[in-house]
């Protein structure tokens, strides 16, 4: 294919001579780091992948978009793209939670003190953090959390169930969606919190999961949080939250995580001497459509956000797309692979396990067509 | 980072010859009338992307998914990369509207009663037909007006491929057109049909195709466009361009079959003229040349 013989990059129009020079810088460091574990990407955000952040932390990468009155160079968000994809590709790691999705909440919604006290943190790459959201019955209907944090002098004092919660058994932080006073049902009265994971009160149980990773059971009992820790105004979590998911869904799935995916299927078919078969070279074109429709609606994302827009519909297009696309290319690769695509643990095979989270973890796809659906075309209120 | 998407006045040009179109009423229509032709042509689009065009890939593909979106007739993606290829006499012909031209892989001629110039594609290559070998007109899936024949090849025109690339790029946008046709449709349609007690987008399992659909084929808008960006910076290579196609071959054929469903009869009646959107997308996904399309090399 064209850019494995070096005809064909993606983004090479499109990138200004900052953004060229910064994947550049980038790509030369991850290709002299040996740091990196197998499939580290697919780890979590503890251990090598924690050293990792904070090597990217130290160069000032993690917090480059950031206002400079919050320590960063107010970089265009085409440079965040950058960094996830590319560490995406080089199978490095996830986007870290902390300098994004919860930082970009911190500067908008947080209170001076927190911002002094965790922005550094975060941008250091420092603290591993972890979201308290899904609980066992919030889960697509997240306003239906039930963990409740109740007003004791300066503190709240939470207790509640966790669920389906990565990271939490390395994890320093928990970034806590729960229900305050006056504790009504649906979105007006939940609220977020910064929990230290060294509380007493709280228990960590892992999930084991298919692919070979763990997710965790957070169990909260009266776990005490000082008021100072909440962020933003009681009873307005939802809006937020709501909105830094939307911007944030479009580094969920990375087209060159996927790019990754597609090369090592292309990789396997060579050595099992099968790639110039019709079947393979016809299925092969399939998921290079997928793949080349997916990158340009990531593109015109990340140009949307970079205009200043929110790109909701392109972000929510951007996740049911691509997640869509990384179970395609296992499910392919195994058919074509045939019984030998059973046998160990090949990276088809790995795939087929771990892509089957893609379609429901953060966002569901059928959340996602909803909202397409919805914003899109005016259908579905019933959904 | 570069802006791909389109821009004001590319979209001020596309709205201009939608409402010429429509105006015409020659919406779905087998081939296009001279009149239309003729205005095209004064509208500076049939020659746009020629050496005195004033425009470019961007520009034309924005035009051509608009033209798909009112579904205009014609030879019009071949003629406007046929722009590419001609010269002298033909070129200022084919400017003023009073030249169309049609591919051919050597067997299949669309709309070749209406062309006054048969161009041959065989592996990259192309040549003018001196003869179009006892053309026979035969009845096709969309009821457009092609024939068949046995073509003799004649001058052969030099390096067609930013020709034959600019003809993938403008049938890949005409299709993303015609496909957010009925998407619209279908998506009108679903708020408005009662059933069960309620508008039948209400329900997940006609809401959500049409979303998949929206999803598949904005994407696919948005890939055309850059590749086109692509094309301008002379960066897009013939193989890109076929994937290209066949990427928004895909997404518009997955979205025809997704209204077809959300529209039931009424879709399968020729009154709504999804018919004609639907059978309009299969056939000019086939255009020739097109024996390479879907192959990756």
């Amino acid at each position: 294919m064209l850019w494995r013989e070096g005809l064909y990059d993606p983004y090479g129009l499109l990138l200004s001579p900052g953004e060229r020079s910064f994947r550049d810088q980038l790509t030369a460091f991850l290709s002299g780091y040996d740091g990196l574990i197998e499939r580290q990407f697919f780890r979590g955000r503890g251990g090598p992948a924690r050293s990792l952040y904070q090597e990217l932390g130290s160069r000032g990468w993690l917090s480059m978009c950031w206002p400079r009155e919050f320590g960063g160079r107010r970089s265009p968000r085409s440079f965040e793209f950058i960094l996830w994809d590319t560490l995406a590709y080089f199978r490095a790691c996830r986007p870290d939670l902390g300098p994004g999705l919860i930082a970009h909440v911190l500067i908008t919604k947080g209170s001076d003190e927190l911002r002094q006290r965790v922005l550094p943190k975060l941008a250091s790459g420092s603290i591993s953090l972890c979201l308290g959201y899904s609980e066992p019955e919030a889960g697509s209907d997240l306003t239906n959390v039930q963990t409740r944090a109740k007003v004791d002098g300066d503190a709240y004092v939470v207790t509640g169930h966790k669920i389906w919660t990565s990271d939490a058994h390395h994890a320093s932080w928990m970034w806590l969606l729960c229900r305050t006073a006056p504790f009504a049902p649906g979105s007006t009265c939940l609220s977020l919190l910064l929990v230290d994971m060294a509380t007493p009160g709280i228990t960590v149980s892992p999930i084991h999961t298919i692919d070979g990773h763990q997710v965790n059971e957070v169990f909260l009992d009266e776990v005490v949080v000082p008021v100072a820790n909440r962020v933003g105004e009681e009873g307005n979590a939802w809006t937020m939250i709501r909105e830094a998911l939307a911007v944030e869904r479009h580094t969920q799935v990375l087209p060159g995580r996927l790019r990754r995916d597609l090369e090592e299927l292309e990789l396997l078919l060579d050595e099992h001497g099968l790639s110039d078969q019709p079947l393979a070279r016809r299925s092969l074109l399939d998921l290079h459509c997928q793949l080349a429709i997916v990158e340009a609606g990531s593109l015109a994302a990340v140009a949307a956000i970079g205009a200043g827009g929110q790109a909701v519909m392109e972000a929510a297009q951007a996740k049911f797309l691509g997640s869509h696309l990384s179970q395609a290319i296992p499910r392919v690769g195994l058919d074509l692979l045939g019984t030998a695509g059973v046998i160990g643990d090949n990276e088809m095979a790995f795939l087929w396990r771990e892509s089957i989270m893609e379609t429901i973890a953060g966002g569901t796809v059928e959340v996602m067509a909803s909202m397409l659906a919805r914003q899109g075309l005016g259908l579905g209120s019933r959904t | 980072m570069n802006e791909f998407a389109p821009q004001p006045e590319q979209l001020e040009f596309a709205r201009a010859l939608t409402a010429l179109v429509e105006s015409r009423n020659e919406s779905g229509a087998a081939d296009a009338s001279a009149g239309l032709w003729t205005e095209l042509a004064d509208m500076g689009f049939l020659g746009l992307c020629g050496d005195d065009g004033g425009g470019g890939p961007r520009d034309l593909v924005v035009a051509m998914e608009a033209l798909g979106g009112v579904v205009c007739p014609g030879p019009i993606v071949a003629t406007t990369a046929a722009a590419l290829l001609l010269e002298g006499s033909q070129l200022e012909e084919l400017n003023a509207g009073r030249l169309r031209a049609t591919f051919t892989e050597g067997v299949h001629m669309p709309w070749f009663d209406s062309c006054s110039v048969l161009i041959e594609v065989q592996d990259g290559q192309a040549w003018l037909a001196a003869n179009p070998g006892q053309p026979t007109a035969v009845r096709t899936l969309s009821a457009e007006p092609w024939a068949v024949g046995s073509p003799t090849r004649g001058r052969q025109l030099p390096e067609p491929a930013r020709a034959l690339t600019l003809f993938d790029l403008g049938v890949s946008a005409y299709l993303v057109g015609c496909a957010r046709r009925l998407i619209d449709q279908g998506a009108a349609h679903a708020q408005l049909r009662t059933q069960f007690g309620h508008v039948i987008g209400d329900f997940q399992a006609v809401a959500h195709p049409l979303a998949i659909a929206l999803a598949q084929n904005n994407a696919s808008s948005q890939l055309v466009g850059l590749a086109a960006f692509e094309m301008e910076h002379g960066q897009c290579h013939p193989a890109r361009a076929r994937l290209v196609r066949a990427a928004s071959t895909n997404a518009a054929l997955s979205a025809a079959a997704a209204v077809h469903q959300a529209m039931g009869g009424l879709g399968f009646a020729v009154e709504t003229g999804v018919g004609v959107v639907s059978t309009r997308i299969r056939q000019w996904s086939l255009l020739p040349p097109v024996s390479r399309a879907f192959d990756l090399a």
